[in-house]
């Protein structure tokens, strides 16, 4: 185990716990997941280099994309809840209704 | 300055810029230090030699996620009582300014000091007298281009082995998955769009009356009407 490992691994922690805590605004929390989504990447790629594998990186690059389509489609609810109700609060997401 | 001190200089600020994206009320300042957090992953990469990586780093978040981020905070009025700015909340800026003002003054001393001492000085070494200058004389230093062509680049691994050969299938689910993105965006946002086309019916396409212009009809000249 590396030491910058585990600081990538207590950066992700970090980004959990505000993932946990932050219960107002919803592009706060879709920007830390993109940020949690981006280490993880990084654990791969910096995993990838020592091990000698270049697997690593091409995860690093299918995270990538996940993280693209993830704030897409976040930020396309985040118009239409904006759009019904007038507030961007994640407790008013339930009246969406599909 | 080791690579190593320099990889943890750079955590320190994703750490540093991490917990200001926890404290910040406003999404602004959390896109801008998004936008920081990327930039120092793309130098994390860069350290470890990975180019091709570190460009798709900045080339996608900054350039493509970040603005689509900027983008939604322009449509969307945020009400959000601004805390009382106070300098505080710059502290943490300075900080890192002052660390990394340190870090480069650190490298300049250590290694810039070193190559003038063996490269700047035997380059110069017929304007000097001194004898001891003149025997170190510089190594000839020339391209070597058969390492050229024998390297292999970040680049050309992942496109030649990985993503276009023996891996290829993960490509192809990559792309599935930004086409599943792309259509289910699409079809979340359809009925706020059909909903605007119903209240003003003027924007609705009819056929017959496009098709039934004239040049002479729709476009006049201004003096002519006048």
């Amino acid at each position: 185990m590396n030491l910058i490992d585990l600081i990538l691994i207590a950066i992700y922690v970090i980004g959990i716990s505000g993932l946990i805590f932050n219960k107002n605004n919803i592009i706060n929390i879709l920007i830390i997941s993109e940020l949690n989504l981006g280490t993880l990447g990084m654990l791969f790629v910096l995993a990838s280099v020592e091990l000698n594998d270049i697997l690593g990186e091409l995860s690093g690059l299918y995270i990538l994309t996940f993280t693209a389509a993830e704030s897409a489609i976040g930020l396309a609810i985040v118009v239409i809840l904006y759009s019904k109700t007038g507030i961007i609060n994640i407790r008013h997401l339930n009246k969406l209704k599909g | 300055m080791s690579t190593l001190g320099l990889l943890i200089m750079l955590l320190g600020i994703i750490i540093m810029c991490t917990l200001v994206i926890l404290r910040s009320v406003n999404p602004i300042y959390s896109i801008l230090n998004l936008i920081v957090i990327y930039g120092c992953y793309a130098s994390i990469l860069l350290t470890v030699e990975m180019e091709f990586l570190a460009c798709i780093y900045i080339l996608v978040n900054v350039g493509a996620i970040a603005v689509l981020f900027l983008f939604i905070v322009m449509m969307i009025n945020i009400n959000i009582v601004e805390i009382q700015e106070t300098m505080k909340k710059y502290n943490i800026y300075m900080i890192v300014g002052i660390i990394g003002v340190v870090g480069l003054l650190g490298i300049l001393i250590t290694n810039y000091q070193i190559r003038i001492k063996e490269e700047v000085i035997a380059d110069f070494s017929m304007f000097l007298i001194n004898s001891e200058v003149v025997q170190l004389q510089a190594t000839p230093s020339y391209l070597d281009f058969y390492s050229l062509f024998v390297e292999t680049t970040d680049i050309r691994t992942m496109g030649s082995n990985v993503i276009y050969g023996s891996y290829s299938i993960w490509f192809i689910m990559a792309c599935i998955i930004l086409l599943i993105g792309m259509v289910g965006v699409i079809y979340i946002t359809e009925d706020l769009i059909i909903e605007k086309r119903t209240l003003n019916e003027r924007r609705r396409q009819d056929i017959n009356s496009q098709v039934l212009r004239e040049y002479k009809i729709t476009i006049r000249n201004y003096r002519e009407s006048k």
